[in-house]
C-alpha cells in the first residue's frame, strides 16, 4: 500500500526583505591572503630592485646577503600560498559548487589563470582536447586550482625548460580523464607512493628545491576525493611525469538520484523534509532571456550571501530549460530562508528580464520520512520530470 | 621622441613607489593615483599611454575605473589589471571582461616590463590600423 506523501505549494511572497549577508569563511581567507601579499609584494620587490642596482652600485658581499633574503622571500611567499589553500579546501563548510564543464574551457582558464615563470625557468603549456570527451560534473574553481597545483609542481620539478601538456580524453562510460604530462625530473617509486600524503617531499625534490610546506599535492588530492574521483601517476626518473585525474562524467539523472539521496539522508532520520524548487525562466513567446547555466550562477551568488547553510543546486532539469534547488531543514525556517532567497533572486533578475517573461517558481514541501528509501523518492521526482508527486498547481 | 606616459594606481605607496623605480628605469614617465577617482582625473586631464590599476583600491576599483574609460567617453587607453586577489574566477572574470594582462602580487618584475612592452604595443597597432 503506497504510503501518503504530504505536498503543499506554497504561494511565493511578492518581495521579501534584503538578508543580512554574513561572511563567510572563504571571504575571511581571501581577505587574510591579500593582506598577506601586499608586504610579501614590497619585501621581495625592494630586495629585487637594490640587487639590480636601481638604488646605487652593490657589492658583492650586498649582492650575495640579498639573494639570500630574496630566496627566503621566495620560500615565505610560496608557504604563505599553499597555507591557504590547504586552509580553504580543508574549511568545516567547505562545499563544491558543481556545475557542468566542459573540459576544453577549463584548460584554456587553467592556461590563463597560470602566474608568471620563475626568473630562471622557460614554460611551455599546450593543450590537447579531444572534441568527444564528455562533460563533467564538477566545481570549475577547484579544479581550477588543482590543475594550478600540478602545473607549479611540473615547473618546480623540472629543468631550466619544461613543456607541460594538459589533455582532456574519455575513459570509458563513466569517466573522463584529465591529462597533466610534463618532461621535467619524474620520480621514483618511493615518491610516488608517498606523492599525496600530507608534507611528504621526496629525497630528490628536498636536494632540489629545499623549503615549501609540501601542501600542494594533498590539496590536489583533496579536491578530487571531493569529485568522487582519483588520480593515477606514471612517472619514472629522468623521463618526466603523466598524472591523471580520473573523473565522474556528467550525467543527470545520476546527479539528481544523489543529491536528492543525500538530502534525504540528512532529514528522514531527525523528521525533517526539504523544499523543492524547480526554477525556470521562460518569456510568453517560448524563448529563452536566461539559459540554465546563467541562472545557476545568480542563484549561487543569492545561496553564499543570503545564507550560511547554503542549498543543494542542481543545475539543468527540464531539458536544460530550468535548475532545481533543494532547500532543507526544520519546515518554518526553510521557508524564511526560501523566501529570502526568491525574493533577493526576484529583484537581481528584474534587471535583466524582460517585462513580458513568466516567473513561477512553485515550491514544494516533501517530508522526507514519507518515503522509505531516498531512491523511492528520487524516482518519484524523475518520472514527474523533476516535479514531485503530488502537486495541485498547473502553471 | 617623447617619453611614453604610464599611469600607477594603487593605494600601497610602497606597491606605487617599488613600480614607479622599474619602470622609470625602462625610460617611461610615471603618473600616480592612490584610488579610483584620482585614477579617472589622471586619465581625463593627462592621458596616459597606459594604466596599471591595483583592482581593489578605494573610490573605485580596477573593474569600476575601467567601466568608466569604456562608457564615459574617455581615452580608450590600455590597461594592466595588478591585484594580490590570486582567485582563479578573478582573473577568467577580468579575462571575460576584456582584460588580457593582468599581474599578480608579488609580481616578478621581467613579467611587468613585458607586460607593459606588450599592451603598449597592442595600443600602438591599434591605432595604426
Amino acid at each position: 500500500m503506497a504510503r501518503q506523501r504530504t505536498a503543499e505549494v506554497l504561494p511565493v511572497p511578492p518581495r521579501a526583505r534584503r538578508p543580512r549577508a554574513p561572511q563567510p569563511q572563504e571571504d575571511f581567507l581571501a581577505s587574510v591572503a591579500h593582506d598577506l601579499r601586499v608586504p610579501l609584494t614590497s619585501l621581495r620587490e625592494f630586495i629585487s630592485i637594490v640587487e639590480d642596482g636601481l638604488a646605487g652600485p652593490t657589492t658583492d658581499r650586498q649582492r650575495q646577503y640579498l639573494a639570500i633574503a630574496r630566496r627566503n622571500a621566495d620560500s615565505l611567499a610560496e608557504m604563505i600560498e599553499q597555507l591557504l589553500l590547504f586552509s580553504r579546501v580543508r574549511l568545516s563548510s567547505f562545499r563544491l559548487n558543481r556545475r557542468r564543464v566542459r573540459l576544453a574551457e577549463l584548460l584554456r582558464d587553467a592556461t590563463l589563470a597560470q602566474g608568471s615563470s620563475p626568473r630562471d625557468k622557460q614554460v611551455r603549456l599546450c593543450i590537447h582536447v579531444d572534441p568527444r570527451t564528455p562533460e563533467i560534473y564538477a566545481d570549475p574553481d577547484r579544479l581550477l586550482e588543482a590543475i594550478r597545483n600540478l602545473i607549479d609542481n611540473s615547473v618546480k620539478y623540472s629543468g631550466t625548460s619544461v613543456t607541460i601538456t594538459l589533455e582532456s580524453r574519455e575513459r570509458d562510460e563513466g569517466r573522463v580523464e584529465l591529462v597533466i604530462r610534463d618532461n621535467g625530473h619524474g620520480m621514483d617509486h618511493a615518491t610516488q607512493r608517498n606523492l599525496f600524503r600530507r608534507s611528504y617531499r621526496g629525497r630528490q625534490a628536498r636536494r632540489r628545491n629545499p623549503g615549501g610546506l609540501g601542501l600542494g599535492l594533498s590539496i590536489v588530492k583533496e579536491i578530487v576525493d571531493l569529485h568522487g574521483g582519483e588520480i593515477v601517476v606514471r612517472s619514472a626518473l629522468g623521463q618526466g611525469t603523466e598524472l591523471i585525474l580520473v573523473l565522474p562524467r556528467y550525467d543527470r539523472e545520476e546527479i539528481l538520484r544523489k543529491e536528492i539521496g543525500a538530502v534525504w539522508h540528512r532529514t528522514a532520520r531527525s523528521g525533517r523534509g526539504f523544499y523543492f524548487v524547480r526554477l525556470g525562466i521562460e518569456s510568453l513567446n517560448g524563448a529563452l532571456p536566461l539559459s540554465a547555466e546563467e541562472l545557476s550562477d545568480e542563484i549561487r551568488v543569492v545561496l553564499r550571501s543570503a545564507t550560511r547553510e547554503g542549498g543543494t543546486l542542481i543545475s539543468e532539469c527540464g531539458q536544460g530549460k530550468a535548475v532545481c534547488l533543494l532547500l532543507s531543514g526544520e519546515r518554518s525556517r526553510a521557508e524564511r530562508r526560501l523566501q529570502e532567497i526568491l525574493g533577493t533572486l526576484r529583484e537581481r533578475l528584474q534587471l535583466r528580464m524582460a517585462a513580458h517573461v513568466v516567473w513561477d517558481p512553485q515550491p514544494v514541501w516533501i517530508h522526507s520520512a514519507d518515503y522509505r528509501h531516498p531512491k523511492e523518492m528520487a524516482v518519484a521526482i524523475l518520472q514527474q520530470g523533476c516535479r514531485p508527486e503530488g502537486r495541485t498547481h498547473g502553471s | 621622441m617623447a617619453r611614453r606616459k604610464i599611469l600607477i594606481a594603487d593605494d600601497d605607496p610602497d606597491i606605487v613607489l617599488a613600480l614607479r623605480i622599474r619602470l622609470e628605469a625602462a625610460g617611461y614617465e610615471i603618473l600616480t593615483a592612490m584610488d579610483g577617482k584620482v585614477a579617472l582625473d589622471a586619465i581625463r586631464e593627462q592621458t596616459p599611454d597606459l594604466a596599471i590599476l591595483d583592482i581593489n583600491m578605494p573610490e573605485g576599483n580596477a573593474f569600476a575605473v575601467l567601466d568608466s574609460i569604456r562608457g564615459d567617453g574617455l581615452p580608450q587607453i590600455p590597461v594592466i589589471f595588478l591585484t594580490a586577489d590570486t582567485q582563479e574566477k578573478s582573473q577568467v572574470k577580468a579575462f571575460h571582461r576584456g582584460i588580457r594582462h593582468y599581474l599578480t602580487k608579488p609580481y616578478d618584475p621581467k613579467t611587468l616590463l613585458v607586460l607593459v612592452e606588450s599592451a603598449l604595443g597592442e595600443a600602438g597597432s591599434r591605432v595604426a590600423s
